[in-house]
């Protein structure tokens, strides 16, 4: 296994990225909609009954399991497309004609979904985690993220999670020939097995 | 350069390439004519290690397209130009053909170079920065041509370089095959184009699952009973084309006032076929001789299987 070679792909894949909207659009409205989303509903939850924010805590430290679940659901956009990306332009012919392994693919393919998926997902984390510690400073008298419990979440359960999803779609969109149909397979499966697992 | 022995590839119950045996040399342009579906496409892939044999050996020199090993090696040696093109439209021509370079490990100034080298050859560098999408069908052929060559590789298959390219940039591709060829290297030519094979290829071979014939264009033209003589008469009679079919029965059409006869040695028989006309009351007004095409060898072979 020839890293240099799946790097080779990942960068490749970046490139292309950087110029499809719909890939762009997913990884950054999804984790701001979640993160910025989350944030103003507890402010209004709050408003509407004000009680200390002790009691919301666990409520916070719930919602950042939703950070999993997108960790695992964005990867059906970015995989699928990466995949089936090089299977509608038949561009698989000429690459597998290069020295290029199987292997050394497939590793490009998953890092080349990962790595845009997870960093997506901890930018939503990220402006959730602030937008709460801006909210709730002033009561608590201290920042309350991060903590152990969003470290256990995003630096364990969210990389497995996206990494899961990354490859399971990765396996679906090599199986199948065109983005809808990876997605319409990824979304629902991923998102039971996520409820089954937690 | 490329040997193959008896190599067969079966889908399901249906056989593509059956029992093929053929033998390319170092330098040689060899052209692959066949119907659609003949297992053109599909002996290039194999011998390309894109797909596995089903039976039957091929090395590509010293190497065994069986050996996962030197299938590596192989793919080092070889340069792939796919029916469909298969490039990144997102990415620009030198984005392209970069991408390409690294998995073989050239340098960044030689692949510069290269890109450079090839990019200018086919009239493509001032697009250099332009989106390969944004490409007409023959700028992305030539495109993929140059990806080809990136690694400056022995042998070259090239399946249908000139399909659907209009005559001037089939021209350049030919030319540019043509350039190829005067630097040694071993071209494997899938082509419809026969007037293209004949222009191009040292040998052709000719498949239809199974494979027909191989040889030069000459030796099969030349196999295929040689020239035809047109004679051209003021009129054609019964008795005039009774009189050639006694010296060539079975070889004569009658096309309006023409008689076209199969000949293999004009020189020896025309002046008889000639005398005979003359003898029967016919007048004649043109002599011509037509040799045979590659198309007619072509033909001749895959409507008889």
């Amino acid at each position: 296994m020839d890293f240099e070679n799946a790097w080779n792909v990942v960068s490749k894949d970046f490139a292309i990225f950087k110029n499809k909207k719909s890939i762009l659009y997913t990884l950054t409205i999804f984790p701001l909609a979640v993160g910025i989303g989350f944030t103003i509903i507890l402010l209004l939850i709050h408003n509407a009954s004000p009680s200390p924010y002790t009691t919301y805590i666990p409520a916070f430290n719930g919602l950042l399991f939703w950070f999993i679940i997108l960790a695992a659901i964005i990867p059906t956009a970015v995989a699928s497309y990466s995949v089936m990306g090089e299977k509608v332009e038949k561009t698989l012919e000429p690459l597998m004609a290069t020295p290029l392994t199987d292997g050394e693919i497939i590793l490009g393919k998953i890092l080349s979904a990962f790595i845009p998926c997870i960093l997506a997902t901890y930018l939503g984390a990220i402006i959730f985690m602030i937008g709460i510690d801006i909210i709730t400073f002033q009561q608590l008298g201290y920042i309350l993220y991060p903590n152990w419990t969003a470290a256990v979440f995003l630096l364990i359960a969210t990389p497995l999670a996206c990494l899961f999803g990354t490859e399971f779609n990765t396996l679906i969109s090599i199986r199948v020939s065109d983005v809808r149909t990876a997605q319409s397979y990824g979304v629902p499966y991923i998102f039971l097995y996520l409820l089954y697992l937690f | 350069m490329i040997d193959a022995e008896n190599l067969t590839r079966k889908f399901d119950e249906i056989t593509a390439v059956d029992d093929l045996t053929l033998h390319i040399g170092e330098g040689e342009v060899f052209g692959f004519l066949g119907p659609n579906g003949a297992g053109k496409t599909t002996t290039v892939r194999m011998l390309a290690g894109l797909i596995s044999k089903t039976s039957g050996t091929a090395r590509i020199g010293e190497y065994d397209i069986g050996n996962s090993e030197d299938m590596q090696k192989i793919r080092r040696m070889i340069g792939l130009l796919p029916e469909n093109v298969g490039l990144y439209e997102a990415l620009s021509a030198y984005q392209n053909l970069d991408y390409y370079g690294r998995f073989y490990k050239i340098s960044k100034e030689q692949r510069q170079e290269r890109i450079e080298y090839f990019l200018k050859m086919l009239g493509l560098w001032d697009q250099k920065d332009l989106s390969a999408g944004k490409f007409s069908k023959g700028m992305k052929q030539k495109l993929a041509i140059a990806r080809a060559l990136i690694h400056d590789p022995k042998i070259l298959f090239l399946d249908e370089p000139t399909a659907n390219l209009d005559p001037e940039a089939a021209k350049t591709v030919r030319d540019f095959i043509l350039e190829l060829k005067r630097e040694n290297r071993t071209i494997f030519l899938n082509t419809h184009l026969l007037s293209e094979a004949e222009k191009l290829c040292d040998r052709v071979g000719i498949i239809k699952t199974k494979l027909l014939a191989v040889d030069t264009p000459e030796n099969l033209i030349q196999s295929l009973s040689g020239t035809k003589t047109v004679i051209q008469l003021e009129i054609v009679n019964d008795k005039i084309i009774m009189a050639v079919e006694k010296l060539k029965s079975g070889e004569v059409e009658v096309i309006d006032n023409k008689l076209v006869i199969n000949v293999i040695d004009p020189e020896l028989e025309n002046p008889d076929i000639l005398k005979a006309i003359q003898s029967a009351g016919g007048r004649i007004q043109l002599v011509n001789e037509v040799k045979s095409t590659l198309e007619e060898v072509y033909l001749n072979y895959v409507r008889r299987e």
